[in-house]
């Protein structure tokens, strides 16, 4: 891995495009998740690139892995856009919770989205890498560059929240 | 033991997270606190239900195949950001940009000026020390920027411009005249379209101004101001919000610099990441600092303190 993030911090366009197999999806379903449409997040996953080949010596490997970085690069951006667009919270409606988890596919996304919208943008975060990517604490705090506790009280105040919209529901 | 400020550590607890000491606690409150645990078990069916969902509708999202020829593409367009440099100034356009200082205003110094100057040279002595940055990255290759929670002086100032404080009174000399013409595109956010390096003034500041293009959606973007002396160590570095579109003033506190040629290189990044946007850093001119600015009469430093103690400092025992 070392050896390939050399090749491409030294503008080497084939290791590049090695790096891009390997961390695509994590790229791309990360701004799915944070970001409200099919299209953004595709647009996300071109600038996160770009920005990854312009910044990568930015990247210091004593600091943390190299995916915690890219974690870290992903979510400044999409929630550099989402302050952008100033996203409009929809209220939810008696089906979103309650649509069977079997029903894959974009339609879910969608509703998923909406669900995601009712947290503020540094709960999403954290309950993005914790129920989605399932990262350990100390590596959301790593990745988010905040303290353990903090990454304990958004996810507790996350789950309050999702606790909340089923009462809603219910 | 007290259970009050459990429920921050309920997530950690449902998801394992918590220390052995942590989980007794939490585990002692749930077994005492019937709501408590209730809570929890809420928080538990609210947790598995957000975890399917993200699951179960993430299955068929997958990174499309035909992105990668557009960022291929786009590759081509910048390039990565170490080993960069401006061939504007690797060419004997430097030569146009260079810029001399007026001799004859190497004035007096004001008579604490010493006491600053001195100040200014240790820290810049401390500065590089944690720099790691200041190492020789070659004459005109992008330094790496010092972390920000690194402590280092400011020798760079933004005086005046549309997000500048209009309560700083510009320094007597400031730059003026014409723009250099320049075209310094930062991707499609900002454009460095001139500048503009006053004379150096007898204290050593140097004003410089910067003529900003700036899209108007450009929120959580930092300017980046960079000089390197000639054999490319990081002297200065100044980073702020980054300004609206207009012309810009900043002061550059050159007292402490030894004799030589300053490359100025600007920049945009991203403020939460610090990765450029667009292009690296740019080197934008060349500046001469032709020696530290000498009084013609100094004065000795006095230092009082609360009316009741006198120091005088010593300057004869200090390096020259």
């Amino acid at each position: 891995m070392d050896t390939l993030l050399a090749r491409c911090a030294a503008g080497d366009k084939d290791a590049f495009a090695a790096l891009y197999d390997q961390y695509a999806n994590l790229v791309y379903k990360t701004a799915v998740l944070a970001l409200e449409t099919q299209q953004d997040a595709e647009d996300a996953l071109q600038e996160v690139f770009l920005k990854v080949y312009r910044g990568l010596h930015t990247y210091d490997p004593v600091r943390g892995a190299f995916t915690t970085w890219l974690y870290r690069v992903t979510l400044n951006h999409c929630m550099a856009k989402r302050r952008r667009r100033s996203v409009t919270v929809t209220p939810l409606d008696g089906q979103t919770l309650s649509t069977p988890p079997a029903d894959r596919g974009l339609a879910t996304i969608d509703q998923l989205r909406r669900v995601l919208n009712q947290l503020d943008d540094r709960q999403r975060e954290v309950v993005i890498l914790r129920y989605y990517w399932d990262l350990p604490y100390r590596e959301i705090a790593a990745v988010l560059e905040i303290p353990l506790g903090t990454v304990q009280s958004r996810l507790s105040r996350a789950l309050q929240t999702m606790k909340h919209i089923m009462e809603v529901q219910q | 033991m007290t259970c009050d400020h459990i429920e921050p550590l309920l997530a950690a607890y449902l998801d394992g997270e918590l220390t052995p000491q942590e989980e007794a606690r939490v585990a002692d409150c749930l077994a005492q606190n019937g709501d408590l645990r209730r809570e929890a078990e809420q928080l538990a069916a609210a947790r598995d239900h957000l975890t399917q969902m993200m699951t179960a509708s993430m299955v068929a999202a997958e990174a499309p195949h035909a992105a990668w020829p557009g960022i291929a593409a786009r590759l081509d367009q910048t390039g990565p950001a170490t080993n960069r440099h401006n061939p504007a100034v690797d060419t004997p356009r430097r030569d146009a940009l260079r810029r001399q200082p007026a001799s004859g205003l190497l004035a007096p110094l004001f008579a604490a000026g010493t006491a600053a100057l001195l100040l200014v040279l240790v820290g810049l002595v401390v500065w590089n020390g944690f720099a790691p940055g200041a190492a020789s990255v070659g004459a005109i290759e992008t330094p790496t920027l010092v972390p920000e929670s690194t402590p280092v002086p400011a020798p760079i100032e933004r005086i005046a411009g549309p997000s500048g404080d209009p309560a700083v009174p510009a320094p007597a000399a400031a730059a003026d005249g014409p723009f250099e013409a320049i075209t310094v595109a930062f991707g499609d956010v900002a454009r460095l379209e001139g500048y503009r390096i006053g004379d150096r003034l007898a204290d050593g500041r140097l004003v410089v101004d910067l003529l900003w293009w700036v899209a108007g959606d450009a929120p959580g973007l930092n300017e980046v101001m960079l000089v390197q002396d000639a054999d490319g160590n990081l002297v200065m570095q100044f980073e702020a919000d980054l300004p609206a579109s207009g012309p810009a003033q900043y002061v550059l506190r050159t007292e402490g610099l030894p004799p030589g040629d300053y490359t100025l290189l600007v920049g945009v990044t991203d403020r939460a990441d610090r990765i450029p946007a667009g292009d690296a850093p740019q080197a934008v001119a060349v500046f001469t600092v032709d020696g530290a600015p000498q009084a013609e009469e100094l004065a000795t430093p006095t230092l009082t303190i609360d009316g009741f103690t006198e120091a005088v400092l010593d300057t004869a025992a200090l390096p020259t």
